[in-house]
């Protein structure tokens, strides 16, 4: 096990910044997801971890130790690629002890050694496999394979699960897991998929355009985002967003009115908030309910049906279009009109700049 | 796809037709070798004519086919290596690790294939001539290795950019320091394209006649220098010059032969993706 300490971290190809001062400590033994959309930098950041890609400032530091001059192979990581880089023209044994060979371990050991680790991911019947003969979760699994038999202190993942399908996913999510207890290691993990990053991390750091929206543990981030960015990018479907406007705001909270003259009160508040502000009010779906006596007002325009619930997508008055979770059989006649009430305690109101007003009472996540 | 099939006949019979006219000086060395002299500048012995190995025994006797056999050997085979040595680690450099320069230093290395050999050859014999390497099967290595770098580089550049980068960035993160990447996956992936790239240099060699024919004499002198004794000016002798022209192909093109799947795959890589 080891701990990763990044500081003021910066990037650039050309002109183009893609890492900015980016800082972030991940402790011993933890599973650190970095989430972000196509482009925010997370792979160049993990490679950056790895020593793949050069470091134009800042430091990375593991176990203390200032690491940036280190090559890949002596900084005590391994890394599981998207594309699972393994060797071709090298039979499951070879692919997998490959790191040993190179650090001069005995023919014995090595087999030995992976031997051990093709128990632990249920691979003994293919060691003399060729990559190729193998099918996507398993050339998977070699890969973490290769990853495990190096004893490395952290795993670095590049987005390991995304060339493998829907059901296998889900499959290998749960092994990851296992295998985490298994082998208890730092563990760094790279996806866009935010139902990876919610159901694995230990923490979840949020990037977007090369910098930490937010860090918190999953349900941190998902019931207090700090900004719109990350209330829009964690949570499927996404937040609603509404626009509204200050009315009152005390101590307690804010008083928010929305379009179609409604008015509701949110627990939060923050220093620059001011009446007449203009804000935007985020609702997640399940905090939004079909209800006769509901303050906001609409038509209904169709419903998904994912089996354990529905979603209901419908056109607020105002011109607002928010989705709202129902229950699995609920019957809901499109092109109706409808209701909604709305679960204060599920409200969130973000400022003109996109920050979010700090939920009165509560603790906020860290924010970087 | 009906017209498909009409097209595709069309190109498998203009293929056949191009390989044949490639085919037939070939086919004709080896018929004329077959005859005597006299036939070999008949008309009407076109293709009715006693076959008769007479060309190759006068050929055999009046020069010492295997002192250029072995000539032409030792210098394909000891070219052919020095490219590979040179033009995989200069290859490796410019595929994986490019400077700014890299595009312009290849196509520079490209465009001294472009001079044609003559252009150079007062320098080049003069400098052989100081240095002592007239008539010298290392001096015909060393022109023969300057010669075919520039298309080993390239090709083998090709081959290498084709190699997942992931794949030795994996090795990287392994422990696999540059020779060990070379070795262990960089070769062994690449060597239908080292294959190739080796034949071809080899058949180039092989084939090499304008500076076998200036800067040789006897010592060093290689098969090609063996065919163009046998064009004198007292006489016309094509009997034996088909057979001395046949026994000098005839290595190659079983080679060539041998290996034309990977020849062909090397020469059209890159082209179809």
């Amino acid at each position: 096990m080891g701990s990763l300490s990044l500081r003021n971290l910066c990037k650039h190809y050309g002109a183009t910044e893609v890492i900015r001062e980016l800082s972030l400590d991940v402790g011993d033994g933890e599973f650190v997801v970095f989430v972000g959309p196509s482009g925010c930098g997370k792979s160049t950041l993990i490679r950056m971890i790895a020593g793949l890609e050069e470091i134009d400032a800042g430091e990375v530091l593991i176990d203390g130790e200032r690491m940036n001059e280190v090559a890949p192979a002596d900084r005590g990581l391994a890394m599981v690629f998207q594309s699972y880089a393994l060797y071709p023209h090298m039979t499951v044994r070879d692919n997998m002890s490959f790191a040993l060979r190179l650090a001069g371990v005995s023919r014995g050991e090595r087999n030995r050694k992976a031997a051990e680790v093709a128990r632990l991911l249920h691979l003994e019947d293919y060691l003399d496999h060729k990559p190729g003969q193998l099918s996507g979760g398993q050339r998977q699994r070699v890969a973490i394979g290769r990853a495990i038999v190096r004893k490395p202190k952290i795993f670095l993942f590049d987005e390991p699960l995304s060339n493998l399908d829907a059901a296998l996913r889900g499959q290998m999510r749960t092994e990851l897991a296992r295998l985490r207890e298994a082998i208890d290691a730092t563990m760094i993990y790279v996806t866009h998929d935010q139902v990876e990053a919610m159901t694995m991390a230990d923490r979840i750091v949020v990037l977007r355009a090369g910098r930490i929206e937010q860090v918190g543990t999953p349900l941190e981030v998902y019931r207090h985002p700090v900004n719109l960015f990350v209330a829009g990018f964690i949570g499927s479907p996404p937040m609603n967003l509404l626009p509204g406007r200050i009315e009152k705001c005390d101590q307690t909270g804010v008083h928010v009115s929305l379009p179609g003259n409604v008015t509701t009160f949110v627990a939060a508040t923050s220093d620059a908030a001011q009446v007449h502000h203009e804000v935007t009010l985020g609702i997640r779906p399940e905090g939004l309910r079909p209800n006769p006596a509901g303050m906001l007002r609409g038509i209904t325009h169709r419903v998904e049906r994912l089996g354990a619930v529905s979603l209901l997508h419908a056109e607020l008055d105002g011109g607002a279009r928010v989705i709202a979770q129902i229950g699995a059989i609920e019957e809901v006649v499109p092109r109706q009109r409808i209701n909604f009430a709305m679960d204060p305690a599920q409200c969130h109101v973000f400022d003109g700049d996109g920050q979010a007003l700090v939920p009165v009472g509560s603790q906020s996540s860290e924010a970087p | 796809m009906r017209a498909g099939i009409g097209s595709r006949a069309g190109v498998t019979l203009a293929a056949w037709v191009a390989a044949l006219l490639m085919f037939f000086p070939i086919a004709w060395t080896i018929i004329t070798s077959f005859k005597s002299e006299v036939e070999a500048i008949d008309v009407r012995a076109l293709l009715h004519f006693q076959p008769t190995l007479v060309s190759y025994r006068e050929v055999l006797a009046r020069a010492q086919y295997l002192d250029y056999a072995l000539n032409s050997l030792i210098v394909s085979v000891g070219a052919t290596l020095l490219v590979a040595i040179l033009a995989v680690p200069s290859a490796y450099s410019m595929a994986f690790h490019p400077a700014r320069s890299t595009r312009g230093l290849l196509l520079w290395m490209l465009s001294t294939k472009m001079l044609p050999p003559v252009g150079v050859l007062m320098p080049i014999y003069i400098l052989f001539r100081s240095v002592g390497l007239l008539d010298t099967r290392s001096g015909l290595i060393l022109i023969d290795t300057l010669a075919n770098l520039p298309l080993a580089v390239w090709m083998l550049y090709t081959f290498f950019k084709e190699i997942p980068r992931d794949i030795l960035e994996a090795g990287r993160m392994d422990g696999a320091r540059p020779a060990a990447e070379i070795r262990h996956l960089l070769l062994p992936l690449a060597l239908p394209g080292l294959a190739s790239t080796c034949l071809l240099s080899l058949i180039l060699c092989w084939n090499e006649a304008f500076w076998s024919l200036t800067l040789t004499a006897s010592a060093a002198a290689p098969l090609t220098a063996f065919i163009a004794s046998f064009s004198s000016p007292e006489g016309l002798y094509f009997a034996k010059l088909s057979a001395a022209a046949t026994m000098a192909c005839a290595p190659i093109l079983v080679l060539g032969w041998l290996g034309q799947r990977r020849l062909v795959r090397g020469l059209t890589f890159g082209a179809v993706k």
